[in-house]
């Protein structure tokens, strides 16, 4: 099935419509359609709608546009304020508080979204005027906000691990148990580089530290607080689904952001569904190009050819995975964390299973990797989101302050390479 | 013109606004299930096909409008590197570009549809949807998109900016 012509077709196409600006996902869609014609001929073509109708009736999928959505709205209702708030009443007196009070709201909020653009455009907006007032370096706060909200698709839940759990057929709530260590090494390791790294004598917060003030933000914010907790307890508890969750957690965000905080009138709801389903359609949009594109993959036995070669070559096992997260890398400069892993999994994924590796351990390399395609150019997603905060500082000046931080993301991602257990130890339980 | 602008143009904000209303309804209609299941111990049996047919609505029937108003994601950086009348044909090129795909998904989706119709296709669940009825939303969805290729060509052609397809900054994905 597989021939040299089929694929030279599969990456002109792909390659051509990508470079020159169609649409991602119409780009994957014709890229699919034309490898099924010059594989099967016409006729296959009605693989197209049998795989749309098939996969998107998967109810997996209904936790992406929930998800954004809670995301939407807890944006729009300033969430991020009460959240960062707490952190620095309790952190934000020893030295690089203000920076370890972004990452704990950075990691609060990632407990509650699953989307690293939210997690960036909620917390980075309140946080970044505060590091700068606590005379932090460009380096230092950019690169915090620019991985600490990152942060949002590997602790759960996140979309991409849904997305990942989907494609792959492994249980999503055990990949978001799998995300959790890495997702905390990653939180603490920011910690640590804000409290080396901020300058000692510009801390704002000079007021006497009060228990009772700390006590009396806390609870004021406590709703906030138990919005991850009862996101994620009821996943973990097995009370609901993770898809469930999405759905009990826009219902709470709003009853949070509308009903309680009043942060967010009726008036405004409109405008967030319009936002969200804009948001939401166009990923669909790409996770649809991207099915047909993997049909057709499996229509010429791709990514069983590749197993099979990998497996017969004798290529060491950690050169294969090597090779596959250079090729995460390249696609991260130029697509989006969804399109890549839609692109790669259904190819990846049984090669990755032939040489033994555990599907969840390598869900969580792939996230990681995801984390540095989006702080990293030209399409670092985070990077917009900190343009989009900082409209008078140019993009260059940003990527160039938040490359230093990828070094976080880098050692985590080794760390996990090399000890799978930091991974799956939480799985085991 | 104008006037068949401005229906094509009302035809794809009316799409957008029912599936702000169906993404509305998902969060809604699993609560519900969920409160049901756990409070009374009597799950719907309609929730979550009621839910995944919402979600291909959504998903079937919107890129037309989202190409139109140019809110989907593409790579932009050989297109941004153009200017003037360069740039306005190379946006419509890319445009023109999504008309196989919508070719296909009319022409395929309805074989799919019709095929269901006529062998009856039920959803093998106990609502018993009939299949057509769900599969035609592919071949309608790809009549939308050829409506948004129109739309956009159209504006592009007029000189309209439709550079809201750059990266959105408030994407939260």
């Amino acid at each position: 099935m597989i021939s040299g012509t089929v694929i030279i077709i599969l990456l002109t196409v792909l390659l051509v419509c990508l470079i020159f600006g169609v649409p991602i996902a119409f780009s994957l869609g014709l890229a699919g359609a034309a490898t099924i014609v010059a594989a099967s001929g016409i006729p296959f073509l009605i693989q197209v709608p049998l795989t749309l109708q098939r996969t998107l009736a998967d109810p997996v999928m209904l936790a992406v546009p929930m998800y954004i959505l809670m995301g939407e709205i807890l944006y729009r209702g300033k969430v991020g304020q009460q959240l960062f708030e707490v952190a620095n009443v309790w952190v934000g007196r020893m030295r690089g508080g203000t920076g370890v009070s972004a990452v704990s709201a950075f990691t609060f909020f990632a407990a509650i979204v699953g989307s690293s653009m939210a997690s960036v455009l909620t917390i980075g907006r309140i946080a970044l005027p505060e590091m700068e007032k606590a005379g932090y370096s460009k380096r230092l706060s950019y690169g915090l906000s620019a991985v600490g909200g990152s942060l949002g698709i590997l602790i759960p839940p996140s979309i991409p691990l849904i997305i990942y759990a989907s494609l792959a057929s492994v249980s999503p709530a055990q990949l978001f148990i799998a995300g959790l260590l890495p997702g905390i090494l990653i939180a603490a390791l920011l910690a640590a580089w804000a409290m080396f790294a901020a300058p000692p004598t510009r801390n704002m917060n000079t007021a006497a530290w009060s228990a009772r003030k700390a006590l009396r933000t806390t609870w004021r914010a406590l709703p906030d607080l138990s919005l991850p907790v009862i996101v994620l307890g009821g996943i973990y508890t097995g009370i609901y689904t993770p898809t469930e969750a999405a759905g009990i957690g826009v219902i709470l965000s709003l009853l949070l952001t509308v009903v309680l905080r009043r942060s967010l009138s009726l008036k405004d709801l409109p405008g967030v569904l319009i936002v969200a389903t804009r948001h939401s359609a166009s990923l669909l949009a790409i996770v649809a190009g991207a099915l047909i594109l993997g049909s057709a993959l499996t229509l010429i036995g791709l990514p069983q050819f590749l197993a099979k070669t990998v497996m017969e070559a004798g290529v060491e096992p950690w050169v294969v995975l090597l090779i596959m997260m250079v090729t995460w890398t390249i696609l991260g400069f130029f697509l989006e964390v969804i399109s890549i892993i839609l692109i790669t999994v259904p190819v990846f994924v049984p090669i990755a299973v032939a040489l033994g590796f555990d599907p969840l351990w390598f869900g969580i390399l792939m996230v990681l990797n995801m984390e540095l395609a989006v702080i990293t150019p030209p399409l670092g997603m985070n990077l917009f989101a900190l343009k989009a905060i900082l409209p008078d500082e140019k993009i260059e000046v940003i990527i160039r302050a938040t490359l230093p931080s990828l070094a976080i993301v880098l050692t985590v991602l080794v760390l996990v390479w090399i000890f799978p257990d930091i991974a799956l130890i939480l799985t085991r339980f | 013109m104008q006037r068949a602008i401005q229906a094509l143009a009302t035809v794809q904000h009316t799409v957008i606004s029912m599936a702000a209303a169906a993404l509305l309804a998902l969060p809604i209609i699993t609560a519900y299930d969920v409160t049901l299941r756990y409070i009374f111990h009597a799950p719907t049996v309609w929730a979550t096909e009621i839910s995944i047919y919402l979600l291909q609505f959504a998903v079937f029937m919107t890129p037309g409008a989202l190409l139109a108003s140019g809110h989907h994601l593409r790579v932009t950086f050989w297109i941004e590197n153009r200017t003037g009348m360069t740039r306005r044909i190379a946006e419509i090129a890319t445009t023109l570009a999504v008309l196989p795909y919508a070719g296909i998904l009319i022409w395929y989706g309805t074989a799919y549809a019709v095929r269901a119709f006529d062998r009856g296709m039920l959803a093998p669940t106990l609502l018993e949807t009939p299949l057509w009825f769900i599969y035609a939303m592919v071949p309608i969805g790809g009549v939308l998109l050829i409506l948004g290729v129109i739309l956009r060509c159209y504006l592009l052609a007029k000189g309209k900016k439709l550079d809201g397809n750059r990266i959105d900054v408030e994407t939260n994905i």
